[in-house]
């Protein structure tokens, strides 16, 4: 037994099979196109531009999201966005060109962070009792409705946290830094042991 | 737990947030002219007032901006938190409502 706990604490584990324990689960991500975008959001231009080349309404709501099937636009500050796009056969290249094509001309800047963050999945319905024990945000609170979103803490990891499908009972998408997301995941496993079943 | 409410995105833990010293201390203009007493004092020297404190925070693990806080050295209590660029709150008038809130005849707002 003891050995099968400490398993699930390694590097090797993160692109292993998910943690699945019923109640809780835990898994990685596909990867997917995640570009940072700057501009202020009171420059009515630059927001046209995003929403022309997204396709998406810009949030104007802090800490929300706006969302299709494939693709998140994401509040990160008053002059930040994060453009999430599920897509595997479009470049992240060609996503950038795309936006600045579009925002040219105006005040903004358009960076790829594709490989800069992973995406970690913690989904069931013991899934908020788990993010409870590490952040100290109140979840219930500003994760309330399903377009929510919040930057804060797990543990020593800066986090962003996201609702799965725009659902907010479905599960938590975490984005973190990959140098942290060993890190993540072991605190995450460690955690969700006491909900094993 | 102490909750700070940033002005960007909303109430959240004292452990999300650090602390950059004093707040609106102006660089001086005609930074040519001035003698080494005169820098040492834009430099170096700061109120380190007991009670109203204007000083600088970042909210780090959020939304990574700056802002500015009032905050009272004895109680720790932050009486008001406020964007960059906006004026300084009166500190008569926030004096005022910390005696008043702790005479318990009013509530301090924003903490």
């Amino acid at each position: 037994m003891s050995a099968q706990i400490y398993s699930v604490f390694t590097t090797e584990a993160i692109h292993a099979e998910p943690l699945d324990y019923g109640a809780v689960s835990l898994s990685t991500m596909p990867h997917c196109i995640k570009v940072i975008i700057r501009g202020e959001h009171d420059n009515a231009a630059f927001i046209a531009a995003v929403q022309e080349a997204t396709g998406l309404s810009a949030p104007t709501r802090a800490n929300s999201v706006s969302s299709n099937d494939t693709s998140e636009l994401i509040w990160l500050g008053p002059s930040e966005l994060l453009y999430r796009l599920h897509n595997e056969t479009l470049l992240a290249g060609d996503t950038v060109q795309r936006l600045q094509n579009a925002l040219q001309g105006v005040h903004s800047a358009v960076v790829d962070v594709s490989d800069y963050y992973t995406t970690l999945k913690l989904a069931g319905p013991d899934a908020r009792r788990v993010l409870r024990k590490g952040t100290p945000l109140n979840v219930d609170v500003a994760l309330a409705d399903g377009s929510d979103c919040a930057q804060t803490r797990f543990g020593h990891a800066a986090i962003l946290l996201t609702q799965a499908d725009g659902q907010a009972e479905d599960g938590f998408i975490l984005q973190v830094r990959w140098t942290y997301a060993e890190y993540l995941w072991t605190f995450l496993a460690e955690a969700m042991q006491e909900y094993r079943t | 737990m102490l909750l700070i409410e940033c002005p960007w995105c909303g109430q959240r833990d004292q452990t999300e947030f650090s602390a950059h010293g004093e707040a609106h201390i102006a660089r001086p203009t005609e930074t040519a002219t001035l003698n080494d007493e005169q820098w040492g004092n834009y430099v170096f020297f700061r109120s380190n007032s007991k009670g109203l404190h204007y000083e600088r925070w970042t909210h780090d693990f959020g939304c990574r901006r700056w802002f500015n806080a009032v905050r009272d050295t004895v109680s720790d209590q932050f009486l008001v938190t406020y964007k960059p660029g906006e004026p300084a709150p009166d500190a008569k008038q926030l004096t005022q409502q910390l005696s008043d809130a702790t005479s318990g005849t009013a509530k301090v707002s924003g903490v």
